[in-house]
C-alpha cells in the first residue's frame, strides 16, 4: 500500500444508465407497448490520468454506447458521466469546448471515419482550424502530424479510398492529435485490420501515449489484446461491468462466470487441439468401459 | 510543400481531372454525345446575338414561307423570319427557364432536405416531409398552365421588382421541383449523418452548420447533380408546352414552343420546315440532357469509390 | 495410400483490371484426404477465399480460373460445365460463408430453404422425406425444437444460430467435403467456440472432410490436421499443424505467429507500456 497521491481522475462514469427505445411500429407505439433496450445498466468506471484502461465486451455488451457516452456523442439517462469533475450532460459553451479539445476518439471502421470526399490534407486542416491554429501554420503542422503517425506529408493530397486500411487508421489518429488531446477513446481501433497491421497500430498508439502523455480508454472484443496493453482491464456484459482489475488478476483468477466463459472460448491453438483430442479420447474410453 | 508549389499542384490536379474526363468520354460515346449537345445548346443561348444570321423578330413578309435554301438554311416562317435564327434565339428562352428553375429547385430543395435530415426522428421532420409529399403530388405541367392561365401573362410588379411571364414560369417550375430534390437530399443526408466521419467531426467540436454544409452536403451531390440534369430536360418540355398554349414566352420573342404553335396551321400544307426544326431542337436538347444525366450517374456512382469525376 | 478427396494443383485465378489481368491466385496447390481437416491461413488479399470459391467454381465474374487442375475424387472440376458442376455443389462439396445473414435468403423460412436444398439433389424425395431430413439435420447442428423452428425466418435467429442453420444446409445432402470460409469471423468469441466445437463433432460423427479458411492461426490450429499458409496469392508454407505452429520456417508464418496477442506470457511491448505509467498505483 503506497502513500502516493493517486493521479487525477479524468473520466468517470457513476451509475450510468442508458436505454434505447426499440421501434416496434405504429400500433405498438399507440398502444404504449414499447420495448426498451438497456445498453448501460448502472455502469461505474473510473479512468485516471496516465492509465490505459482496456474495456472488453462482445457485441451487444454496451461497449459502443459507453464509448459514445465518454465523448458525449450521447448523454446518459440516469447517473453521471464526468470529465475532470465536470458533468458532461450539463457542460456548455467554454467548458464544452475545452472538453471537445481534451478528449478525442479513434473509430473502428477506417472506411467511414474519414469523409470520402475530403483529402487527408483538408481533414487535418479543418481539425487544426478547430484547434485555433493560424491558417499560415496549418500546412506545416499537418506535415508534422502525419510524420508523427509514421506517414509522409505527401499523403495530404490523397483521398481516403486511395489509402490502405492501415494508412487510413493512422490518418484518423493524426486527426485526433491535431487537437492536442489528453485523453483518447479508441473504439475497436484495429478490429478491421489484418493481424500484422494490428500490432503496428497498437505500437503506434502506445508510443504516442508515452511520448505525448496520453490517457487511453481502449475498447475491444479481444481480451488477449487488451490484457497485453492495459494497466487495468474491465469486462462488460449486457450493459454492466462484471469484472475489473489488473490484467494478470482478470486473466488468472477471474471472479465472474462471464469472464471465465470468455477466457474458455478464446482459441488456444495447439494446446486447444491437444485438449480436444484428450477429451475425445477420454469420452471414447469411457464409452468403451460403459459398454463392457 | 511550399506555398509556391501550391498553384502548380492545383493546376496539375485539374489537368489530371480533365484527362480523366477525356478518357472517360472516349469510352462512353452516349455521355459524350449528350455533353456535346448540351454544350451546343448552351452556346447557342449565350452567343445568339453573335451567331444568328438574321434578326429573329423583324418581320419581312416578302420572304415568308420559304423552304430551306442557301440563303435561309432552315427556311422562313409565316412572318418571313429566318427559322435558324429563331431556333438559336429560342434556346435562350428554353434554357433560361429550365436552368434557372433547376437552380431555384436545387437551392430550396437542398435547404429543406438538409433541414429535415438535421431534425431526423422528430416531428419537425415528419411535418416537413409530408408537406413536401403534398407539393410533390401536384402535376407540374397542369399547374403551370393553370396558374399562369389564372394569373395572366402580364408582367407583375412587386415592390421594386418586375416579374415577367418568364420569371413567373421559372419560379413556379422551380418551386414544383423542390420536392424531388428535397427528398433526395433528405434521404442521403439521413444516411450520411449516421456515418463515423460525422461523429468524428462532432467529437472534434465542429458546429452543426459546418457539418451539414461541409461534410454531409458534398456527399449528397452526386445523386443531386444527376437529378438536376434530368429536371433541366423536363423543364425544357414544360416551357415548350406552356409556350405552345400561349401562356409562356410571349410573341414576338422566339421560343421553340411558340414556334410550334405558329406552325400548327402549316403542318399539313407542305411547309414542313416550320414545325420540324423547333421540334427537333426540343427533342435533341432533351435527349442531350438525359444522356448527360445518365452518364453522370455512372461516373458519380458511389460504388466506384467516390466517383472519379470529383476526386 | 488412400486416394485424395480433393487435389488442387497449380491453381491460378485472375481478375481483369484497368489495363490487363491481375492474378489473385498464383499457382497454388493443396489437398484434402478423406476425413482430414485442412486449414488455409492468410490475411486479406492472400487469395485464400478466392481459392476456395474456385474449388466450387463460384469465382465472381469477370474473374476466371486461368490455370491448374481441381481434382475431386479424380474428376477435374475446372473442366466441368455449369450443369455438371451443379450436381457437385451441395451434394458432394458444400460451403459455409462468413456472413450468415446475407447467405440465407431472408424471404423464405429455413424449413423451405432446407427442403429446397434436399429436393434439389434428390428430386425423387417426397416432401415428407425432405422435411424429415431437414429436422434431422437441424438437430445434428444442435438446434433444439427443430420441428417447430422449420417455420422460422432467418432474421428470427441470432448470429450463431444462423451459422448453425447454414451448416445444416451445407450437410443436408451428405457432402464429403465442407468448405468453411471464415465461418466464425463475424461472430462473438463465445459463439465462435461453439461453432468450432460443432464442426469438430460433425467431423467425428459424419466422417466429413473440412477445408477451413481463416485469418486466425490459433483457431485453425485447434481443429485442423494440416495447414497451408497463403500470402499474396501463393502458398508460402504448409505442413502438419504442429510443425507450422511450433516450428514455423517461413518468415511470414513467423510474423503471423508473433503478431497474435496471447493470454499467456507478457509480450515485450506491453512491458514498455506498463513501465511508463507514472504514479499509477496497481
Amino acid at each position: 500500500m503506497t502513500s502516493q497521491r493517486k493521479p487525477e481522475i479524468l473520466l468517470e462514469f457513476v451509475k450510468a444508465r442508458k436505454e434505447f427505445l426499440l421501434d416496434d411500429g405504429l400500433i405498438n407505439r399507440l398502444t404504449g407497448k414499447r420495448r426498451l433496450l438497456r445498453a448501460l445498466d448502472d455502469v461505474s468506471l473510473t479512468v485516471r490520468r496516465g492509465e490505459i484502461v482496456g474495456l472488453v465486451g462482445e457485441s451487444g455488451s454496451g461497449k459502443s454506447t459507453l464509448a459514445q457516452a465518454a465523448v458525449r456523442l450521447l448523454t446518459v439517462d440516469e447517473g453521471y458521466v464526468n470529465y475532470r469533475g465536470e458533468n458532461l450532460a450539463s457542460a456548455r459553451g467554454g467548458a464544452l469546448k475545452d472538453f471537445r479539445r481534451s478528449v478525442q476518439m479513434v473509430f473502428q471502421d477506417t472506411g467511414s471515419s474519414l469523409n470520402p470526399r475530403k483529402t487527408v490534407g483538408r481533414a487535418l486542416d479543418e481539425s487544426l482550424a478547430l484547434r485555433g491554429l493560424a491558417r499560415a501554420r496549418r500546412a506545416e503542422r499537418s506535415n508534422e502530424l502525419l510524420n508523427l503517425v509514421g506517414l509522409e506529408g505527401a499523403l495530404q493530397q490523397r483521398y481516403p479510398h486511395q489509402l490502405s486500411g492501415g494508412q487510413r487508421q493512422r490518418v484518423a489518429i493524426a486527426r485526433c492529435l491535431a487537437l492536442e488531446p489528453e485523453f483518447l477513446v479508441a473504439d475497436e481501433p484495429v478490429a478491421s485490420l489484418d493481424v500484422s497491421l494490428q500490432s503496428q497500430i497498437i505500437r503506434l498508439l502506445l508510443n504516442l501515449r508515452n511520448e505525448l502523455g496520453l490517457t487511453l480508454l481502449f475498447i475491444s472484443h479481444d481480451l488477449a489484446l487488451v490484457s497485453h496493453i492495459s494497466t487495468r482491464v474491465a469486462v462488460m456484459h449486457a450493459g454492466r461491468i462484471v469484472e475489473e482489475g489488473p490484467p494478470e488478476t482478470v486473466l488468472r483468477s477471474p471472479s465472474d462466470p462471464y469472464t471465465r466463459a470468455l477466457l474458455a472460448a478464446i482459441p488456444k491453438g495447439i494446446k486447444g487441439r491437444r485438449a480436444r483430442r484428450e477429451s475425445a479420447l477420454l469420452s471414447a474410453s469411457a464409452h468403451k468401459e460403459a459398454a463392457e | 510543400m511550399s506555398v509556391a508549389e501550391r498553384p502548380l499542384a492545383e493546376a496539375s490536379r485539374v489537368m489530371a481531372a480533365l484527362q480523366r474526363i477525356w478518357q472517360g468520354a472516349r469510352l462512353n460515346w452516349a455521355t459524350t454525345t449528350g455533353a456535346v449537345i448540351v454544350l451546343v445548346a448552351i452556346g447557342a443561348a449565350i452567343f445568339a446575338p453573335l451567331i444568328a444570321p438574321y434578326d429573329p423578330i423583324e418581320v419581312a413578309i416578302e420572304n415568308k414561307l420559304l423552304p430551306p435554301s442557301a440563303e435561309f438554311w432552315l427556311g422562313t416562317d409565316h412572318g418571313g423570319r429566318d427559322i435558324l435564327s429563331r431556333v438559336i434565339w429560342g434556346a435562350r428562352a428554353s434554357l433560361t427557364v429550365s436552368l434557372l428553375a433547376v437552380a431555384i429547385g436545387v437551392t430550396g430543395g437542398v435547404l429543406i432536405g438538409l433541414f429535415a435530415a438535421y431534425h431526423s426522428g422528430s416531428w419537425v421532420e415528419q411535418i416537413v416531409m409530408r408537406a413536401i409529399d403534398a407539393i410533390a403530388s401536384i402535376p407540374l405541367l397542369i399547374w403551370a398552365i393553370a396558374i399562369i392561365g389564372i394569373v395572366g401573362v402580364d408582367s407583375v410588379d412587386i415592390g421594386p421588382f418586375t416579374f415577367t411571364n418568364v420569371h413567373k414560369l421559372l419560379i413556379l417550375i422551380g418551386l414544383l421541383y423542390m420536392p424531388t430534390l428535397a427528398r433526395i437530399t433528405h434521404a442521403v443526408a439521413q444516411v450520411e449523418m449516421t456515418s463515423d466521419y460525422v461523429k468524428a467531426r462532432r467529437v472534434q467540436g465542429a458546429g452543426n452548420l459546418a457539418i451539414m454544409f461541409g461534410d454531409v452536403l458534398p456527399n449528397c451531390l452526386s445523386p443531386l447533380i444527376v437529378q438536376a440534369t434530368l429536371l433541366v430536360a423536363i423543364g425544357i418540355v414544360v416551357e415548350a408546352s406552356v409556350s405552345f398554349v400561349g401562356l409562356g414566352v410571349q410573341p414576338p420573342t422566339p421560343s421553340w414552343g411558340s414556334m410550334l404553335a405558329d406552325a400548327r396551321n402549316y403542318v399539313f400544307s407542305g411547309e414542313w420546315w416550320m414545325p420540324v426544326f423547333p421540334g427537333a431542337a426540343i427533342s435533341l436538347t432533351v435527349i442531350g440532357f438525359n444522356l448527360l444525366g445518365d452518364g453522370l450517374r455512372d461516373v458519380l456512382d458511389p460504388r466506384r469509390s467516390t466517383g472519379r469525376l470529383l476526386t | 495410400m488412400t486416394a485424395l478427396l480433393l487435389d488442387v494443383r497449380d491453381l491460378r485465378v485472375s481478375f481483369p483490371v484497368a489495363n490487363g489481368m491481375t492474378e489473385a491466385v498464383r499457382g497454388v496447390s493443396f489437398s484434402v484426404a478423406p476425413g482430414e481437416a485442412i486449414g488455409i491461413v492468410g490475411e486479406s488479399g492472400s487469395g485464400k477465399s478466392v481459392s476456395a470459391l474456385a474449388v466450387m467454381r463460384l469465382v465472381a465474374q469477370p474473374g476466371r480460373i486461368t490455370g491448374g487442375e481441381i481434382l475431386f475424387e479424380g474428376r477435374d472440376l475446372a473442366a466441368l460445365d455449369e450443369k455438371a458442376m451443379r450436381t457437385v455443389r451441395g451434394r458432394h462439396i458444400s460451403m459455409v460463408f462468413q456472413d450468415p445473414l446475407s447467405s440465407l435468403n431472408p424471404a423464405f423460412t429455413i424449413g423451405q430453404q432446407l427442403v429446397d436444398t434436399v429436393r434439389a439433389h434428390r428430386p425423387a424425395a417426397t416432401r415428407e422425406a425432405a422435411r424429415d431430413r431437414a429436422v434431422e439435420v437441424l438437430e445434428l447442428v444442435g438446434i433444439t425444437e427443430a420441428g417447430r423452428r422449420l417455420t422460422s425466418y432467418p432474421h428470427e435467429f441470432s448470429g450463431g444460430m444462423r451459422q448453425r442453420v447454414m451448416i445444416a444446409l451445407a450437410i443436408a445432402c451428405e457432402p464429403k467435403l465442407l468448405i468453411a470460409d471464415e465461418p466464425t469471423t463475424a461472430l462473438d468469441v463465445t459463439i465462435q467456440a461453439q461453432v468450432v466445437a460443432l464442426l469438430w463433432q460433425l467431423r467425428e460423427k459424419l466422417g466429413l472432410s473440412v477445408l477451413f479458411i481463416s485469418h486466425n492461426l490459433d483457431l485453425v490450429a485447434e481443429i485442423c490436421d494440416r495447414v497451408y499458409v497463403m500470402h499474396t496469392g501463393n502458398v508460402v508454407e504448409h505442413g502438419d499443424v504442429e510443425d507450422i505452429f511450433l516450428r514455423p520456417q517461413h518468415s511470414y508464418t513467423r510474423m503471423l505467429q508473433n503478431c497474435i496477442p496471447r493470454i499467456e506470457g507478457v509480450e515485450p511491448w506491453s512491458a514498455a507500456a506498463r513501465s511508463s505509467t507514472g504514479e499509477v498505483a496497481p
